[in-house]
């Protein structure tokens, strides 16, 4: 079973989805609805639907928290074949809002993405990029 | 029945920013909390207010029935840790009782299956 791949060719720059909300945490259910949507239409097996699921939900809970009052949280979804690229970003206030990636929460991140990357941007934004195969990470 | 004192303001969709807790009393001193709906950042101040809130009335065993759990994040896990913490140092069981993936790979991917005793059904959650 091939899955349904608008573009047809894997590795001709992939599919593109962006969703753009208030950043506000009440918000983050509607991204991560997204997130398993794309990832059960590229084929992910349920573990690695999971994994994406919940791994959106934490980098945006992540950024939420340290977004600027009243902007916006950008999510940008690739699908690349079997590999979903994310990026989630939002404005910040200035350069005293940071990310802390000595938290339990970035821990799981690290574990459930195959690859996280933290994105500053002189204090003006700040993003979390991440990539997610279709076959989990053994358990 | 819900347990919702929190001082947090009125989000836009309210009625999606809750999850479901039941607490029964299944007798001697064993008390199950029924989980239901989405636990992330926003509702998992409920789990937690709930099952502190169980774990005072000094029972002997308390399970978290987490079959209805549709999604655990991260504070998810943070609240069941900080609960399980609470409980070792009241003395009292913790149980969870949950089949599904939706709670067991979330729990299992931060590496805390060793750290719960988790238990197929309520019913051997209170056995």
């Amino acid at each position: 079973m091939s899955a349904v791949e608008p573009t047809g060719t894997p590795g001709g720059g992939g599919s593109v989805v962006e969703v753009r909300t208030s950043a506000t945490a009440a918000l983050i259910p509607t991204i991560r609805a997204v997130a398993s949507d794309l990832a059960a239409r590229a084929d992910f097996d349920l573990d690695a639907i999971s994994d994406l699921r919940m791994a959106v939900d934490e980098a945006c809970a992540t950024l939420v928290d340290v977004a600027s009052p009243g902007s916006a949280l950008q999510c940008s979804f690739t699908v690349h074949g079997n590999v979903i690229e994310v990026e989630a970003r939002v404005d910040t206030a200035g350069p005293e809002s940071t990310v802390s990636t000595d938290t339990f929460g970035w821990r799981v991140l690290q574990t459930l993405a195959d690859e996280v990357e933290l994105r500053t941007d002189g204090g003006r934004s700040v993003g979390i990029l991440l990539n997610k195969r279709a076959d989990p990470t053994p358990r | 029945m819900q347990h919702t004192h929190d001082t947090t303001p009125v989000q836009p969709s309210e009625s999606d920013d809750q999850i479901t807790v039941v607490t029964r009393d299944a007798g001697a001193g064993r008390v199950v909390l029924e989980i239901g709906g989405e636990v992330d950042m926003l509702t998992s101040p409920q789990l937690r207010t709930a099952a502190l809130a169980a774990l005072a009335d000094d029972p002997r065993v308390v399970v978290l029935a987490l079959d209805s759990v549709s999604f655990l994040g991260t504070s998810g896990l943070a609240v069941l840790i900080e609960v399980r913490e609470a409980a070792q140092q009241a003395g009292v069981d913790l149980r969870l009782a949950c089949t599904g993936r939706r709670v067991l790979r979330p729990l299992s991917i931060a590496g805390l299956i060793p750290m719960f005793d988790v238990r197929d059904t309520v019913e051997d959650a209170l056995a």
